[in-house]
């Protein structure tokens, strides 16, 4: 008995010295989200319609700002942005009506909350008249999201109309030409003259 | 001939010396002439590839004109004989055919075809309606659009064109006269400005070039590219809707 009391007292006494468990500075990672921005079919001569939502594998609601623009081919010539709030339900934008082309169109979210991350997506896309092309399937891409996000794609439509191109060729193009023929021009030149030297 | 010998002694050490630094460059020899063959290939490359691009410009510059002007005769044929079927709208190889465009200031026999759309193979081939804007003497904007240069180049004109200037517009049923309000080189704005083809067009810039308050709601808009090379930008011009006058059929 009194060797039990005494083990029996050792280990409270050891409980005792056991330093307290300290809290983790352990932060969770952001859940991923996935940006889909997508250009439903509308008629010629509409606006474009822009679709942007976010998913994430999450029971919080995702909420944030969404911005959405419109770029010139895949560059970065913007050609149209606005920015909107994200409470969790697809956001519909009307934009602005485009000449044929093709364009790509980037939704941006940045959550509110530290849970979710921010994530980033685009679809390109084609505006063709209807009498030629009708409703016009557009390509699609994703693109990677960023703080945890993953990447994202989106599907598309054709669309409208604006102001036609009715000019001619790029002044470039023939600064280029006559570039080439120029430097062709001074080679064969240079080449004459070494080898008479 | 003593004194000769030996000037004929003294220029051949010279022959020898030649002869010496020939066989150094023996070797040298072939890798010049590959490195001139080599420069002589890129010239002749160089100057092939520039005469390419500068033959697709020149093909733009005229040979669409030419082809454009074949186009405009096929479509104002088609379209003659589609109305003498009792057609309105005549379907062509180029798109569908609805109208002739006169513009007297362009020259008495101007007359370019009038095609519904504003693809390329339409606007190669004419004058292009464009999608969604009101018919001819309708009420609305009923907007054109043209090459200005390229492609029969039908609005290469239009900066001459004044207020007071005269279009005319031939369907089947009828020819539309429209007066201009605004001159060739009054209004230009982006292509992403598409106010213009609103049904009563208002110019968003306070101050800016729009059709006049008194210009009705029967409107007609010319628009073509403000510049002979590409270019973004657009000229716009604005006229209202004068009188109609019957076909006589």
């Amino acid at each position: 008995m009194r060797r039990t009391l005494t083990a029996l007292a050792l280990v409270v006494a050891m409980l005792g010295w056991a330093p307290q468990a300290q809290a983790d500075d352990y932060t969770p990672e952001p859940v991923p989200t996935e940006c889909t921005v997508e250009v439903p079919t509308s008629a010629v001569g509409r606006n474009v319609v822009l679709e942007a939502s976010v998913s994430a594998n999450s029971n919080t609601p995702i909420t944030g700002t969404v911005r959405l623009s419109i770029a010139r081919g895949s560059s970065d010539r913007e050609v149209w942005s606005t920015t909107r709030r994200y409470n969790g339900s697809r956001v519909r934008v009307e934009g602005p009506t485009l000449p044929r082309g093709n364009y790509t169109a980037t939704s941006q979210f940045t959550s509110d909350r530290e849970v979710h991350g921010d994530c980033a997506g685009s679809a390109r896309f084609q505006v063709r008249s209807k009498s030629k092309g009708g409703e016009v399937a557009g390509e699609t891409e994703g693109a990677g999201g960023s703080n945890g996000s993953g990447g994202s794609g989106g599907s598309v439509g054709g669309v409208a109309t604006g102001l036609p191109n009715t000019g001619g060729p790029h002044l470039l193009v023939l600064l280029v030409g006559l570039g080439l023929v120029a430097a062709g021009g001074g080679i064969l030149t240079r080449t004459r003259r070494t080898a008479l030297a | 001939m003593d004194r000769t010998a030996p000037e004929e002694s003294q220029v051949e050490p010279t022959r020898v010396r030649r002869r010496r630094t020939r066989p150094g460059g023996s070797t040298a020899k072939p890798a010049r002439s590959g490195r001139r063959r080599i420069s002589l290939w890129l010239g002749c490359g160089l100057i092939a590839a520039g005469l390419a691009v500068l033959g697709w410009v020149a093909w733009q510059f005229w040979g669409t004109n030419w082809q454009a002007h074949q186009r405009h005769d096929q479509v104002t044929t088609a379209l003659a004989d589609g109305w003498g079927d009792g057609q309105d709208v005549v379907r062509t190889d180029f798109g569908n055919a609805t109208a002739i465009l006169h513009v007297p200031r362009f020259g008495k026999d101007y007359a370019v075809p009038v095609l519904e759309g504003s693809t390329d193979d339409v606007l190669a081939a004419g004058v292009g309606h464009m999608e969604d804007t009101a018919e001819a003497g309708a009420k609305g904007n009923y907007v054109l659009a043209g090459h200005r240069v390229t492609h029969g180049e039908p609005f290469a004109d239009l900066p001459q064109l004044r207020p007071g200037d005269k279009v005319h517009v031939e369907t089947r049923d009828a020819t539309y006269t429209y007066v201009l309000d605004t001159g060739g080189e009054d209004l230009i704005i982006p292509f992403t400005e598409t106010w213009v083809l609103d049904p009563s067009p208002v110019n968003p810039r306070d101050g800016g070039t729009q059709p006049p308050g008194d210009a009705g709601s029967h409107l007609i808009t010319l628009l073509t590219c403000s510049e002979i090379f590409h270019t973004d930008d657009r000229s716009v011009i604005f006229g209202h809707l004068l009188k109609t006058t019957p076909a006589k059929h």
